[in-house]
């Protein structure tokens, strides 16, 4: 067995479940590479690392819809409200331009 | 079981959410950050999962933005100090499942935690999929990462918790003096 193996068996497959014979093979390797047995060590501490999670917060799950709903709800609540907004602006527009004396009208046509 | 060309609803979710939960759980390293975590991708499950034509993908598409929003918010807390505070500062912070501080935690364990928590966000992704009995074909479809460069991604995340937990293995009897004199 080589670093190369090493690296493979770290990547695909568990130590734990490797033969008897595939064992042998693997520590003697270990035993004269330090840079292959630090990497095993570091492997084998992290499988039961961090492993006992609490319990499952209550009704997590329920929350996230409700802020969505929620959400969803304001979205829909802004798009119904854009064309009121909009067509407000234009009635505002087109009052405005009613009332304001327009500045070219007296003036008439450029003399010459 | 196949659920052809169905968007995730709330029953598929909340089967699915034990699993996120505990594999946020142990990214994070403590409750409140796990559920922050997994209520953020509950919520974008709702909104944006694609239409995906098994529950195994679901479960990948979920991991992977369980992943995603882990490593952005790791970013964000390194770009703002003020949020993350160092690395001290975060772990003694982190508590065990019993409630037990770093500081109660035997010498192995916290070593393990103090070597862990000086990785890259994507490294600890990484180490924690293949802990979790994920091969490098699976993890390369969970974080869509092609096989040659997440091995020697895998590789270097594999040798720099090495090195950290040497580094922490041989200064804890300092930390222990230290922490005796104050």
């Amino acid at each position: 067995m080589n670093c190369d193996d090493i690296a493979w068996i770290l990547d695909e497959r568990r130590i734990a479940a490797l033969s008897p014979f595939e064992k042998a093979d693997l520590d003697a390797h270990l035993a004269l590479c330090p840079d292959c047995a630090a990497q095993c060590r570091a492997s084998e501490s992290l499988a039961s690392f961090r492993t006992g999670a609490p319990p499952l917060p209550e009704a997590l799950v329920e929350r996230a819809i409700e802020i969505n709903r929620l959400r969803s709800a304001a979205v829909l609540e802004r798009r119904a409200r854009r064309p009121v907004i909009v067509g407000s602006l234009l009635l505002l527009g087109v009052a405005a331009s009613m009332l304001a004396p327009i500045p070219w009208s007296d003036s008439g046509t450029a003399k010459h | 079981m196949l659920r052809p060309q169905a968007k995730p609803d709330e029953s598929w979710l909340t089967s699915e959410v034990e699993q996120i939960f505990r594999v946020a759980y142990r990214l994070t390293g403590n409750a409140h950050d796990a559920e922050d975590l997994v209520q953020d991708v509950c919520e974008r499950a709702l909104r944006k999962a694609p239409e995906l034509a098994s529950p195994d993908d679901y479960r990948r598409w979920l991991l992977r933005v369980l992943y995603n929003r882990f490593v952005d918010g790791a970013r964000h807390r390194r770009r703002s100090p003020l949020v993350g505070g160092d690395v001290d500062e975060v772990l003694d912070r982190q508590t065990s499942p019993d409630g037990e501080s770093l500081a109660e935690q035997s010498d192995a364990e916290s070593a393990l935690e103090r070597a862990w928590g000086k990785l890259e966000a994507d490294q600890q992704v990484l180490l924690l999929l293949r802990a979790e009995g994920h091969d490098l074909g699976e993890i390369s479809r969970i974080l869509d990462i092609d096989r040659p460069a997440l091995s020697c991604r895998l590789h270097r995340a594999r040798a720099s918790l090495a090195r950290n937990l040497e580094q922490e293995r041989s200064a804890q009897p300092l930390r222990v003096v230290a922490e005796k004199r104050r």
